[in-house]
């Protein structure tokens, strides 16, 4: 899966920071350059913290707010985990006034018949079939809401966790402490341990 | 390898596995909605016939109007630009001067804080995602406000007293502290008055600036975004005000102390 970067096949003619810059300096067409190339990662962060429903009045604030706090933007950072910390929290804002837990496995593609994934060959290489996709993002849904944000973003939006702690306000400490805790509670609730199945290569 | 990495390792790899079945509905194009969106705001700032004839409203157009100018003076020369963007760009706080006096009286009674609703700290701390800080040297204040503005969260927390500062005729409180989080566009407007001075510091390496004399503070939120609205906060007179941001929120303390004592409060938050 590609989610980083954004840009497709042709690399990009300006660098974050210099699109930053310029968009600093009221340049609207820099900053929809920014708004291109990082759409996709903030419309999944937002789908799969605030749900479908909600995700897209969430990125179009979060752009919004974003483009107003540029100036706090330092040039040295990278700016997907910066802009990706706004769209989480508008994302989380969008959750509490709705009310509403969007569920992981209503988000799940398994039941369009695309089969069991297979992985490299690894001690990771088990394949997960469909029934154990389904079995993991219930456990994930089960989660306190802390544990899932981090296991979101670290596992399912694919952030280092240097990122995720940027993306969440949290000290990297506690990312590593909430997610070890977090993967022990889905390994508790899967029994994984007990039960794997390493596929062919 | 342990029982216990095995299991880990597994669970990360079900994880990573799960993420490539994860079907996310395409993304619209962001681009086309919020890039229309900012040249309406940025229209709205500068044509005054959209404002209604609001005092707040006109002060926004004076603010928009002197830090252009400010702005298209000082932008001629480069390495002046960096200083404007962090001298006047703390994040949800406007900063600017009007030549005279305030027209406000001097306070008799203190202004309300009009900070939004009264919480408990621990359910701010839970709305900010345990982002709030808090001066090392005070036990916990003595209420705690939060509201939202958009996808902005704006935390206040009074203190009524404390062991070196006194109540101020402005607030009665001896210490007010604003915490805005994820703020973007302008949630407050600190205006100065002939007489005041804006004096810069570093706050933990970071930005700050220490504001003393005559000032007022004004809340912008929905005139900015709402152009048919008006204020529903008035401007009230502000106490001596320190203003500083970091990676994580912009701050602002009020209260009648000096600069060296509001850079100490505010080196302590933690």
């Amino acid at each position: 899966m590609h989610l980083a970067g954004e840009s497709g096949p042709t690399a990009p003619s300006s660098t974050d920071g210099a699109l930053v810059e310029r968009a600093r300096r009221g340049e609207h067409d820099a900053y929809a350059e920014l708004v291109r190339r990082y759409s996709t990662i903030a419309h999944r962060t937002a789908v799969l913290i605030a749900g479908p429903a909600d995700a897209e009045d969430a990125v179009q604030e979060a752009f919004i707010s974003a483009f107003y706090a540029l100036a706090r933007f330092r040039q040295e950072a990278s700016f997907k985990p910066w802009l990706l910390a706004i769209v989480a929290n508008a994302a989380r804002n969008k959750l509490r006034s709705s009310g509403r837990q969007p569920r992981l496995r209503d988000r799940l593609a398994v039941d369009r018949a695309i089969g069991p994934v297979h992985v490299a060959p690894s001690a990771e290489s088990a394949v997960v079939d469909a029934d154990q996709r389904r079995s993991l993002a219930d456990a994930i849904d089960q989660l306190p809401a802390k544990a899932r944000l981090v296991v979101t973003c670290r596992y399912l939006l694919e952030l280092s966790e240097a990122e995720t702690a940027q993306v969440l306000g949290w000290p990297a400490g506690t990312v590593k402490s909430r997610l070890s805790r977090a993967l022990d509670g889905l390994r508790l609730a899967l029994s994984v341990s007990s039960t794997p199945e390493v596929g062919e290569p | 390898m342990t029982h216990d990495d095995r299991s880990r390792v597994e669970i990360e790899g079900a994880l990573r596995q799960l993420a490539a079945s994860i079907d996310t509905p395409p993304a619209p194009d962001y681009a086309e909605l919020v890039i229309p969106r900012l040249e309406r705001e940025a229209t709205a700032r500068f044509h005054p016939q959209r404002f209604p004839a609001a005092r707040g409203a006109k002060r926004v157009l004076l603010a928009a109007a002197i830090i252009l100018i400010m702005a298209g003076v000082l932008a001629a020369v480069p390495d002046t630009r960096h200083a404007i963007a962090s001298w006047f760009s703390f994040s949800g706080i406007k900063i600017h001067s009007e030549p005279g006096r305030s027209s406000l009286t001097p306070p008799t009674t203190p202004a309300p804080l009009a900070a939004g609703r009264q919480v408990t700290l621990s359910a701010a701390q839970d709305a900010a995602a345990d982002r709030i800080e808090l001066p090392a040297e005070l036990p916990a204040p003595t209420q705690t406000f939060l509201y939202r503005d958009g996808s902005a969260l704006v935390v206040t927390l009074a203190y009524r007293s404390t062991p070196s500062l006194n109540p101020t005729p402005e607030t009665g409180y001896a210490l007010v502290v604003t915490e805005i989080f994820n703020a973007g566009q302008p949630i407050f407007e600190k205006i100065l008055f002939t007489g005041a001075t804006a004096e810069r510091v570093d706050i933990r390496g970071e930005p700050g600036v220490f504001i003393h004399g005559p000032q007022e503070i004004l809340n912008l939120d929905r005139a900015i975004h709402d152009p048919d609205s008006v204020h529903e906060v008035p401007p009230r007179a502000s106490a001596n005000t320190l203003i500083w941001n970091d990676n994580t929120a912009t701050y602002r303390l009020e209260g009648a102390f000096t600069r060296d004592a509001a850079v100490s409060l505010a080196s302590s938050f933690r």
